[in-house]
């Protein structure tokens, strides 16, 4: 092993730095791409669930690696020239040198990121999505598998009736759905209207097949989907068909490699198409993705990155990973290699005489949020199928739109502004303390004193904070020098986006219930531990602890609330979705309390013992009671320190962005952001800094609003 | 009544830790199937995959690395800045307090992506050291907050008399004012030292792009991901014991008097 770095080490120093590919990690391991790398030498695989995110930040440092297949905005950054065009190469020799390495693709794979006569994207895995099933069971209960969705509905009941749940869902992620909904569009309007959908088309939403598609994805979630499904992630509800509790389960091919090692040896593990409504006449189909790798062109080494990328999709290499992972690829001739028990995939994939899905096609990006939207009404059925295709229509009609629409919320920037100049005009700022009675400090002493820090602070701080303002007036997506637009950001913001004012609201929910909740225990507690003993102290110890667990105190309760987690097991409450997006606000209270409540409560208690004894003796001896004697007594004194903490509170709670994002396993939809989690996602995801930057300076203005009536209060 | 109520809450303390602590000690899929069950098996694979697989080991020389240094640094400029504005009038004093007081409001989103490319500029995004002199910046109007308080009800003839005897206000500061602030200066560092070893924020934005620079907290909110991936929790727990282990021995040493000077600021500020 020594050896073995030392020679890496050598190697490393003698030649140039090795290129990096950066993978998306998922179950399937890296295996595959770490053993090209070592043939390929001189390569590292850099693997991780959440590649996306860090590639981001890295493409804004400038500094992308040589390959990814992670999931990042593609056809923007090929539109700014970041990826390199690949023809020169696939117009060339294969790896083996064979024939044309793009004649080693199946028919279409290469389409979707062809831009203006160039390709981008490499396709390896290929994903078919498929009904799994186990064949054992099957038989046993003698199930066939359905030939038509009206079948399938049947046989869920059936199913049922049996005593089972009859489908396993990843209803955490909603986009679990997509591909019901696209397979019912697909069959029931036809290969034409399937594709003007993605090109948003005038119609091609609010019509009688995607209502159909829509209601029939509804009344499976509603009737036959595993209860408590909707709150399960995606490994959760494939455990829950694996162990038996569900008899079917609709996912992508990667199933079988992601749950490798839990599928029970007796499974017999199957799979049938996606069945088609009755009413459909188009041929059958299937339904895929791909997998598409790209090369940066800013790396250090674009050439070495194709050359990796012509390794891996060789076909003797590729058919290597199909025996290896049972995954099917979109290079010709190496499917062959699927195991036995994925031959409803090789089926599906032989008996098709065409291809749809959302990988294949070039959805607006513009799109990807009513969507998401969409798909969770139409699982917890909030809104009919009607309209929900309206909505559609609607965002598909505004992305249309070339001219600038009508504001969505013409009065509420008036109101918060109102709100805001309201708590100004109250508020007063904050006492300075008197500074005429101290001595001038001479320059070299204050150069060596106070220099450093306030040269840091400044550095590091203020200067930052300060061009941020400048910022918030640009268009800016970090990749290309700033515009300056004015106050469109703030217009954008403030007039037309849905999710700036549903996170303003959640905001405002935890600004109204966590400070206030948090100061009444800590008010309670105080006063129950109020004479100073061993036993009381030993208590504000132990009740402060968690306030030192930092994210560790979310994560752990992040397993509590799981849906199988102790909590639930406790209550008897099986399946109950803490987490969920209708349940995720109220349940961070108790974390909040358990998380943040001690600080309040060693402030309440210092404040507490300040109070003079002999006042609060003479008030009791003057027959007040308990209440009236902390009311009267002890509270205007302590009234202070206890606003402070407050503030503290509130402000944590404006800032708040810890929980919401490792709660939602940092991807909130957009109906549980905060402002801070909103920030993030449109910096990082969506690329407009100026955007996000015009939002954090919205925060401050609200935060300092906010100081300036505390103050007030806090002075009175 | 109010006994019971004391009690419960301890016990809501203490479970959930107590939780994590047999979990950690579990084969994963087992807690999977009977999350409050006694461990069968008692195991050390979990704590041997954190380390080992999870790269716990990497991720905490980082977090120490950084958590000492931007400590230390932050420490002891903000005493100095402390000890400046309690003692003298500094050219643009108001100033200076104004801007450390909106400090402490001032929303890190604000600043954070200016910053992100003013660290770029200097060659320092991605770098342990960019991290914690951003660290010790946003740590210091905290650092000046507490201890100002502290300098000033320091007695003012000490003072006199260092400068009597002809110290100047650098060698006053340095030779007798930073030892007497010693335990101010504890109670600052511990609170700075802790925040820091737990903060994700900025780690998150200024280091996560770079494979092996993380520290714990992204460590630990990756393993929660992974583990999502692969329906075994096993590493988490062992992750979460390994993260939060120092900072609970670290109180329990200390705890008196961590919360003796929280106590004093409080009635101070």
């Amino acid at each position: 092993m020594r050896c073995l770095c030392l020679w890496l080490l050598l190697i490393c120093s003698v030649c140039a730095q090795p290129i990096e590919i950066a993978l998306f990690e998922g179950g399937e391991g890296l295996d595959y791409f770490q053993r090209c790398a070592r043939e390929f030498g001189d390569a590292v695989c850099l693997g991780d669930p959440r590649i996306s995110e860090k590639l981001r930040i890295r493409l804004l440092e400038g500094k992308p690696p040589e390959v990814t297949n992670a999931s990042l905005p593609f056809d923007q950054l090929i539109a700014k020239g970041k990826v390199q065009a690949l023809d020169r190469w696939l117009d060339g020799p294969n790896w083996e040198a064979t024939g044309r390495w793009r004649d080693d693709f199946l028919p279409g794979s290469l389409e979707r990121f062809r831009v203006g006569g160039h390709t981008y994207g490499i396709p390896l895995q290929y994903t078919v999505q498929a009904c799994y099933y186990s064949r054992a069971q099957f038989r046993a209960h003698d199930w066939p598998p359905p030939k038509t969705w009206e079948e399938w509905v049947k046989l869920c009941a059936r199913v049922e009736a049996s005593g089972q749940a009859a489908l396993a869902f990843q209803g955490r992620y909603t986009y679990y759905a997509s591909p019901l909904i696209q397979h019912c569009y697909y069959y029931l309007a036809g290969p034409q209207a399937y594709a003007e959908q993605f090109a948003l088309k005038a119609g091609s939403f609010d019509n009688p097949a995607m209502v159909e598609s829509l209601t029939l994805v509804q009344e499976l979630a509603r009737n036959h989907f595993q209860p408590g499904a909707l709150g399960m992630s995606h490994t959760e509800a494939q455990m829950e068909f694996l162990q038996g509790h569900a008899a079917m389960l609709v996912c992508g091919s990667w199933f079988k490699s992601e749950m490798r090692d839990k599928i029970p040896a007796d499974f017999e593990l199957a799979e049938f198409a996606l069945p088609p409504p009755a009413a459909s006449r188009t041929p059958p189909a299937a339904q895929v993705g791909a997998g598409y790798f790209f090369v940066f062109a800013e790396s250090a080494q674009p050439t070495r990155g194709v050359d990796y990328l012509r390794l891996i999709t060789s076909r003797t290499r590729a058919a290597e990973l199909v025996a290896a992972q049972d995954l099917p690829v979109a290079v010709r001739g190496a499917n062959e290699r699927l195991s036995a028990d994925l031959t409803g995939l090789r089926e599906i994939l032989a008996q098709a005489g065409n291809s749809f899905g959302e990988g294949l096609s070039v959805t607006h990006p513009g799109m990807a949020q009513v969507w998401a939207d969409v798909r969770f009404d139409l699982l917890q059925a909030k809104a009919t199928p009607a309209e929900l295709a309206r909505r559609l229509e609607a965002a598909a009609e505004r992305l249309r739109g070339k001219e600038d629409p009508a504001p969505l919320f013409p009065w509420r920037p008036w109101l918060l502004l109102a709100a805001v100049l309201g708590l100004v005009l109250l508020g007063k700022s904050p006492a300075q303390p008197q500074t005429s009675n101290l001595r001038r400090l001479p320059w070299p002493d204050a150069l060596w004193l106070a220099g450093p820090p306030l040269f840091l602070y400044a550095l590091f701080f203020w200067l930052p904070g300060l061009s941020a303002l400048l910022a918030s007036g640009c268009e800016w997506d970090g990749l290309s020098a700033p515009q300056w637009v004015g106050g469109a950001n703030f217009r954008q913001l403030l007039q037309s986006s849905p999710r700036f004012w549903q996170a303003l609201g959640n905001n405002l929910f935890l600004m109204a219930c966590i400070p206030t909740l948090i100061t009444l225990w800590s008010l309670l507690f105080a006063v129950l531990l109020q004479p100073d003993q061993p036993r009381h102290r030993f208590l504000r110890a132990l009740y402060f602890l968690p306030n030192l667990l930092g994210i560790g105190a979310i994560l752990i309760w992040q397993q509590i609330y799981h849906p199988q987690g102790p909590l639930n097991r406790l209550l008897g409450w099986d399946n109950f979705t803490w987490l969920s997006q209708d349940h995720l606000y109220p349940s961070m209270l108790p974390l909040a309390l358990w998380s943040a409540g001690g600080f309040q409560l060693v402030l309440c208690s210092a404040a507490l013992s300040q109070v003079p004894t002999d006042l609060v003796d003479a008030a009791r001896l003057e027959g007040a009671n308990r209440w009236q004697q902390f009311w009267a007594v002890s509270w205007p004194s302590m009234r202070g320190s206890v606003l402070a903490g407050y503030f503290l509170l509130l402000i944590g709670a404006v800032k708040s962005f810890e929980t919401i994002w490792l709660f939602t396993n940092q991807e909130p939809t957009s109906q549980v952001h905060v402002l801070g989690t909103l920030l993030v996602q449109t910096a990082f995801a969506e690329l407009k800094l100026g955007e996000a930057t015009a939002l954090a300076v919205i925060l401050l203005v609200l935060v300092l609003a906010l100081q300036r009536a505390l103050n007030r209060l806090e002075e009175e | 009544m109010s006994r019971l109520l004391l009690f419960l809450t301890a016990l809501s303390v203490i479970c959930p830790l107590l939780w994590v602590l047999l979990c950690s000690f579990r084969p994963g899929p087992d807690v999977f199937i009977d999350p409050l069950g006694w461990p069968r098996h008692w195991t050390l694979e979990n704590y041997r995959q954190a380390l080992a697989l999870g790269g716990f080991t990497q991720y905490f020389a980082n977090s120490l690395w950084v958590t000492l240094a931007a400590t230390l640094l932050t420490t002891f400029t903000g005493a100095s800045l402390a000890f400046c504005l309690a003692r003298f009038r500094l050219p643009a004093h108001g100033l200076a307090q104004a801007a450390l007081a909106t400090g402490l409001i001032l929303p890190l989103q604000l600043v954070v992506l200016p910053l992100f490319f003013w660290l770029k500029q200097l060659g320092l995004i991605g770098t342990h050291t960019g991290l914690v002199l951003v660290y010790t910046a946003s740590g210091i109007p905290y650092a000046v907050l507490l201890l100002r308080g502290f300098f000033a009800s320091l007695p003012q003839e000490l003072f006199e008399a260092a400068l009597l005897d002809g110290c100047s206000p650098r060698q006053a500061f340095w030779r007798i004012f930073l030892p007497l602030a010693r335990p101010g200066l504890s109670t600052v560092a511990l609170f700075t030292a802790v925040s820091i070893y737990n903060e994700y924020f900025l780690a998150f934005l200024l280091l996560g792009g770079m494979p092996g620079k993380g520290t714990l907290p992204l460590g630990l909110a990756n393993l929660t991901i992974v583990s999502q991936y692969h329906a075994d929790f096993g590493q988490l727990y062992a992750g979460l014991v390994l993260v939060m282990l120092p900072s609970l021995m670290l109180y329990l040493a200390l705890h008196r008097h961590l919360l003796a000077g929280l106590a004093q600021g409080a009635v101070k500020g």
